[in-house]
């Protein structure tokens, strides 16, 4: 009889034992899921930011067909570009971000004094392929947004939060609209 | 190992549960037709059943799935983004292919949008959907003739499609034969059955061995349901009728496509 309470002793505390690994593991895995979803939204905005700029080159050449004297505005968006290949750091982004859409606007600026070339067929395909890229990069913040949330709330739940804490899950920063980039140059025309 | 397995099937219920996501926006749901979704009542019936017709042969020869939806108003929401959040939601398109377009027209904001699923980015580009636009609907939508210039701006993006899978049309089929009557009430038949056993499981499991019995049938399901996209994806499946029709297959959207004012 003592022998069979050993027993029972023993399979239980190896069935809790189990079931904590268990639970260790799969939240865990669900932890990695959702830190990974974090990282690969972060990189789609990346891409997307990386899809607009490179349609630039092939804009201005277009512009500068009808407007050949805006020499300063080419120049100041070909080095918003270079920088925005260059950013590493969050703030880099930023940075290059915001001097590339003041460029930006003032290219939006000069293509308003040319009529002909709002109408022209190749300039209306970019400014679709640019406005295309503006919907996607703001479909990616907010995806981005969406999976920091649904992560930074994982890492706070309980009993994840102890693993949480045990292998080092951060919090993810939310990617919040500076004023600047706020006033992203509307790429709209009618 | 009960209690595992028990825990197991809460996590199961719980999966479920999460996987229902809720938008911002609140969206129409699908109409039983799926292609055409015509909740401004701007579209007359001869086009409604033209775009359906060809929109059900593109799906059953490539799985890619082209929506019309019109309504009155985007409720102050961008068309580009009512327009995405509706393909998400209703998961236009097949669920690993991404291959949904939806053509958005807003009445009262008159505006109109053609969005692509990431699937078919290649092809359809925003400069591409930005001319379709221009070129088939913009003209007829400006004298207001919603009809044609949908359905010209249908039969476009259409043509990008088969264009996309290099698949020759084949517009002259019984429209009937691909409407999946009893499949739609199927689902709910077998939502049913699982949601049955899996609470059995967790609360009758203790009754013994009658789990034994209802295991390997639960183990079966996974494997069966391979051929049914939007098993728990779709928002097709709540409420509403027990009719045939279409629905979303689950495919989602990036925010490429184009959009215009008329």
């Amino acid at each position: 009889m003592k022998k069979k309470g050993l027993f029972i002793g023993i399979g239980a505390v190896v069935l809790v034992a189990v079931i904590i690994i268990m639970s260790a593991v799969s939240t865990y895995n669900g932890l990695v899921a959702k830190q990974e979803k974090v990282q690969n939204t972060d990189a789609q905005i990346k891409t997307y930011l990386q899809r607009r700029a490179d349609l630039i080159p092939n804009l201005v050449n277009t512009v500068k067909g009808y407007a050949a004297h805006e020499e300063e505005v080419y120049t100041a968006l070909a080095d918003a570009r270079a920088k925005l290949n260059s950013a590493a750091t969050p703030a880099e982004y930023e940075e290059a971000e915001q001097s590339f859409n003041s460029a930006f606007s003032r290219l939006l600026a000069v293509v308003e004094n040319y009529p002909e070339l709002k109408a022209n067929e190749n300039f209306i395909y970019l400014q679709d392929e640019l406005s295309g890229s503006e919907n996607r990069i703001a479909t990616a913040r907010k995806d981005y947004n969406d999976a920091v949330t649904e992560y930074n709330q994982a890492i706070r739940k309980f009993p994840a939060v102890i693993f949480a804490g045990m292998f080092g899950f951060e919090k993810a920063e939310y990617f919040e609209a500076t004023p600047e980039s706020q006033t992203v140059p509307s790429v709209s025309f009618e | 190992m009960k209690k595992v397995f028990q825990s197991f099937c809460i996590l199961i219920v719980l999966c479920i549960i999460m996987s229902c996501t809720a938008f911002a926006i609140d969206l129409p749901k699908p109409t039983n037709e799926f292609f055409v979704n015509d909740f401004a009542d701007v579209i007359d019936e001869e086009t409604e059943n033209d775009i359906m017709a060809i929109g059900a042969s593109l799906y059953k020869q490539t799985t890619a799935q082209v929506v019309v939806v019109t309504v009155d108003s985007l409720d102050g929401y961008d068309v580009d983004e009512y327009a995405l959040e509706l393909g998400r939601e209703w998961g236009v398109g097949d669920e690993d292919k991404n291959n949904g377009v939806v053509l958005l027209m807003a009445v009262s904001e008159r505006k109109v949008t053609i969005q692509v699923g990431y699937g078919l980015e290649g092809r359809l580009t925003d400069g591409k959907t930005g001319r379709i636009l221009d070129n088939y609907a913009v003209p007829y939508l400006k004298d207001n003739d919603y009809s044609k210039g949908l359905s010209e701006a249908y039969k476009a993006i259409v043509t990008e499609v088969y264009a996309e899978y290099d698949v020759t049309p084949q517009v002259d089929y019984d429209m009937d034969e691909y409407y999946n009557d009893d499949s739609d009430a199927m689902d709910r038949v077998v939502s049913l059955i699982i949601i049955v056993i899996v609470l059995l499981i967790i609360f009758g499991g203790r009754h013994g061995r009658r789990r034994f019995f209802f295991g390997p049938f639960f183990g079966g399901f996974h494997g069966g349901s391979g051929g049914n996209d939007d098993f728990f994806g779709g928002s097709s499946h709540s409420g509403g009728s027990f009719g045939g029709g279409f629905s979303g297959g689950g495919g989602s959207f990036g925010g490429g496509g184009s959009s215009r004012g008329f």
